[in-house]
């Protein structure tokens, strides 16, 4: 437990080195938000002092503070859980923030285990079937493209094509009006529906990277001795498919299941905002046209928080998944 | 031939092998050197200027037509430009955006990495501090919120455009310099107990330049690819400087101002851009992936074994 | 007069184009401890991997090869039985390998008991019977069952390893155990147990060995006969007393010499030159270009493999007539 307690502690002083390094990269540069507010209202004809008021209230320091002391005064903020109110929707942030998590969170997590799934069998299967050479050419092909494209191109493509002309899937918004929210069957086949084409589009750009990555690794451990002695014992090719080369394969990978996290993460900028669906990432790409720096900060925050925990959380599953880190670490 | 020139064209005889064994490989190099030449070709004044903004619907994505060869055969674009030149203009800027923050962000992930390696005690222990943190952030993220909150003037600067992109992107190249400069300071101390101390620290440099050389060569053009992903999408979200040379404006105006969802007016503004961005990807992946083969060191040995 | 239990008949390998072992007879007596000894990449293992059929996909056989295993009522060449009929009846069951790179041959995310369980799920084997077996078996090779069966790989040492691999290999009572390399990588004290235990298990259960070695003092110990094996060949072939007493090939000689004996005081001598490069092997006879008695036929043909005297066995021009 030890070990876990102390990969706990590096995580949380990450996250908050992170954070405040970030905020101060924030104060410090030409165009401080709260000074753009500022001007803003005062351009709306609002007097000086109201407008310095207004802009502490909703971005949590004054436009007139030392720049250490907005960014403390932020920082407060942030550990306490006030993340300022929004200048558009005129609520916290904090309220805004909670309402969009959980959409992240499942656009997220489905698409990471998709990706990870589907990227770890045709991994292995480049590997496996390396002698059948059109095969492997095809797929490899197939994959170098998606890889290449960007998902927000893509995201853009099927909203265009397979949603609005084609009318082949839903591409707007998490469900569809005539199903009412809440634990009930209609209502998650809907939500699954409307989710099916964005998720296509996360999972299939981030598919290449963990089929190629495995696909190295399992090529690697085809050679090893352990291999060649599975078949001599007579193993059944299953086995030896799962158990030795899957099994081995996936190991050393592990720790990229937090850099997709992330990735994906950062993602649904873009895809949460093309196909309207809500969450912290639409959040973001909106309330930045809008410069609700309040907001943006605040899911800025949010979403290195997330990023600090998945980290974190592959972290401690992969000492009870891999037998050699338990060893070390005793 | 000295023993260095010689080894230079041993490396260079085997990156050319490489090259030669894959058509796709042979294509990528082909689009990139398309794309630089056309760069240059606008930097050098070789194609006519922009035509000034008409704006309108009677201007706006207009169809292919012939005159003014070739610049109108893919239409207007959405200020009534052509849209063939429009394009070719953005290259120079996106390639000039892609490449310094490539530099930037592989010049600062070596150089640190390197003087955490090697200096070690305190310095590394600060180094590597500021390497997990910047870890955390994706660059993307904070490139966004910069890209807002930065003035006007800065945000068309090439160079600021370069640094933001790059802002927290050469951490992971800095872990693993950083680790390959321990691993080699450690059998250096062995070699330097022998020989007299002196200038130590250059061997230590050129030593995992040359072994790393492939592996940041890779890295560079990784980091172009990401460039190019963050400077076009950025703009894709309407945060960037809404100039027709950016081909992520492109493809966002053509969508929402072109009615792309609904009529085959804007197709063409739509999947020039679109193709223009994703072959050049597809040609850096490409690329990278052949320096990352030849960092590998069992195809080296099996290459060079094919010489004797 | 003991009864063959394998006969290896022409077997010649290929990688690629590049012939690695070539014309190789012998056979192996039931009851007796065969050793292949030779350098590093001379063929021994690949002749091993022939055996068990573990050769790599670019490794090819020729269609004339045979490998005779002498089970009741017939021989049975085991390079022409379909792959799901060897893996059944033959794999482990009859013929079992103790691997070299004990280091690497087990499963580092599977547990020991996993890999007895596995094996014997491969065999059909009833789990209760093959748990007793792996805990007697363990116990045969003095390790603790009770806390070596729950270990992962990486917790136990080399010395560990190699007796849990000699273990399995004994799980479904195989008749013929190839021990490749079996001591190299231990220390000497282990070394020492390792052969006694082996010497103590071949007497226990009956069995017959192939023994692979580049160590001349552990076959001097254990094995009754023995095959010198150099690019790919078999140089020299007869019972340990005349290899050690009284070699003939100059390669054979050569090896002895390099080995010194306890008290002995002297520079070990080499062998000039080095391994052949198997792309290239000269013309005649393949040891030609290192040897002290080197003469011009040498250079030409390679010499026939012709009996020197009773159950002695040498290919080389010094003895063979012209």
């Amino acid at each position: 437990m030890n070990w876990a307690l102390r990969k706990a502690i590096f995580s949380l002083a990450a996250w908050f080195l992170a954070v405040s390094i970030s905020i101060l990269i924030i104060v410090l540069s030409p165009g401080d938000p709260a000074l753009i507010m500022l001007t803003g209202f005062l351009q709306q004809g609002i007097p000086y002092d109201q407008a310095v008021r207004m802009v502490q209230a909703y971005i949590g320091f004054s436009p007139a503070e030392p720049w250490w002391s907005k960014w403390l005064r932020y920082l407060l903020g942030v550990v306490t859980g006030n993340l300022g109110v929004s200048i558009t929707y005129r609520i916290p942030v904090a309220q805004l923030i909670a309402n969009a998590i959980p959409w992240s969170i499942f656009f997220v997590s489905y698409s990471l285990s998709l990706t990870v799934i589907l990227g770890v069998l045709i991994g292995i299967a480049l590997a496996y079937y390396r002698s059948n050479t059109i095969f492997v050419r095809s797929v490899t092909t197939m994959l170098t493209v998606f890889n290449s494209i960007p998902n927000w191109i893509l995201a853009a493509v099927f909203f265009v094509y397979i949603g609005a002309r084609w009318q082949l899937l839903p591409y707007m918004g998490p469900y569809s009006n005539d199903v009412t929210p809440g634990l009930n069957l209609q209502f998650i086949a809907s939500v699954l529906y409307h989710y099916t084409l964005p998720t296509m589009v996360m999972v299939l750009t981030s598919i290449p990277g963990w089929a190629f990555g495995i696909s190295a690794m399992a090529s690697a451990i085809l050679k090893e001795d352990f291999i060649t002695y599975a078949k001599a014992r007579g193993l059944p090719s299953s086995r030896i498919l799962w158990t030795y080369i899957t099994r081995n394969s996936i190991l050393p990978i592990y720790a990229n299941i937090a850099i997709t996290f992330t990735w994906l993460l950062v993602g649904t900028v873009w895809l949460e905002s093309q196909f309207l669906l809500p969450g912290l990432g639409s959040l973001l790409a909106t309330t930045s046209g809008a410069r609700d720096y309040p907001v943006m900060i605040g899911v800025y925050v949010i979403l290195i928080t997330a990023i600090v925990l998945g980290a974190l959380f592959t972290d401690l599953t992969y000492g009870f998944i891999d037998p050699r880190a338990r060893v070390g670490e005793t | 031939m000295s023993e260095k020139s010689r080894n230079l064209a041993k490396q260079l005889k085997l990156v050319f092998k490489i090259f030669s064994r894959s058509p796709t490989l042979l294509f990528s190099l082909a689009v990139l050197l398309v794309y630089i030449i056309a760069a240059l070709v606008v930097v050098l004044g070789f194609v006519p200027p922009l035509p000034p903004y008409k704006g309108g619907w009677e201007y706006m994505y207009q169809p292919p037509s012939l005159r003014d060869f070739p610049w109108y055969i893919l239409g207007t674009e959405y200020t009534g430009r052509p849209l063939l030149l429009t394009i070719i203009y953005g290259i120079p800027k996106t390639l000039a955006v892609a490449f310094l923050s490539a530099l930037i962000t592989v010049g600062v992930g070596t150089a640190i990495g390197l003087i955490a390696g090697y200096v070690g005690g305190l310095v590394d222990e600060l180094l590597s501090l500021a390497i997990n943190v910047a870890l955390t952030i994706p660059t993307y993220l904070l490139a966004l919120i910069l890209v807002v909150i930065l003035p006007p003037e800065l945000k068309t600067n090439v160079l600021v455009l370069a640094g933001v992109l790059s802002i927290t992107a050469w951490a992971s190249l800095a872990r693993a310099v950083r680790a390959q400069t321990i691993a080699l300071k450690r059998r250096e101390f062995i070699d330097v107990a022998k020989t007299i101390g002196y200038g130590s620290w250059k061997i230590m440099f050129d030593e995992v330049l040359r072994f790393m050389a492939p592996f940041i060569a890779m890295n560079l053009v990784l980091s172009c690819v990401g460039a190019i992903y963050g400077y076009t999408g950025l703009a894709f979200l309407g945060l960037m400087p809404m100039t027709p040379d950016n081909w992520g404006v492109q493809i966002y105006m053509a969508i929402r101002g072109g009615g792309a969802l609904y009529s085959d007016k804007a197709i063409l503004a739509l999947w020039s851009p679109i193709i223009t961005i994703v072959l050049l990807q597809y040609a850096l992946i490409n690329i990278a992936k052949a320096m990352e083969d030849i960092f590998n060191p069992a195809l080296r040995t099996y290459l060079q074994g094919e010489e004797m | 007069m003991s009864e063959i239990l394998l006969g290896v008949k022409n077997l010649n390998v290929s990688y690629f184009n590049t012939k690695v072992v070539s014309n190789i007879y012998f056979n192996i007596l039931k009851g007796e401890t065969y050793a292949l000894v030779g350098e590093s990449g001379c063929g021994k293992s690949t002749i091993a991997s022939s055996i068990m059929r573990t050769l790599p996909e670019i490794a090819h056989i020729d269609a004339d090869s045979q490998i005779l295993y002498y089970a009741s009522p017939h021989p049975v060449d085991l390079l022409k039985v379909p792959e799901y009929e060897f893996s059944n009846n033959f794999r482990w069951r009859e013929i079992a390998i103790v691997p070299q790179g004990a280091l690497n041959s087990l499963n580092p995310t599977i547990r020991i008991k996993d890999h007895f369980m596995e094996t014997a799920r491969a065999h059909n084997l009833d789990k209760k019977e093959a748990l007793e077996k792996a805990w007697k078996l363990l116990e045969a090779v003095k390790l603790d069952p009770h806390r070596v069966l729950s270990l992962y790989p990486i917790e136990m040492s080399g010395g560990m390893k190699q007796r849990v691999l000699i273990a399995l290999a004994l799980l479904l009572n195989p008749k013929l155990l190839i021990l490749d390399e079996p001591t190299t990588a231990l220390d000497v004290l282990t070394q020492r147990e390792i052969l006694i235990m082996l010497n103590e298990l071949k007497a226990k259960y009956g069995l017959t060995y192939m023994l692979i070695s580049h160590d001349i003092a552990l076959v001097a110990d254990i094995a009754d006969r023995v095959a010198i094996i150099y690019a790919g060949r078999i140089v020299e072939e007869s019972n340990v007393e005349n290899i050690f007493y009284n070699p003939k090939h100059p390669y054979t000689i050569g090896l002895l010499k390099a080995v010194l004996k306890l008290g002995e005081f002297r520079e070990p001598e080499t062998i000039p030159g080095s391994t052949p490069d198997y792309r290239k092997l000269p013309p005649g006879c393949k040891f030609h270009p290192r040897c002290p008695f080197a003469m011009d036929i040498c250079r030409r043909e390679e010499p026939p493999f012709i009996e020197v005297e009773k159950d002695h066995f040498v290919s080389c021009w010094l003895y063979a007539k012209r």
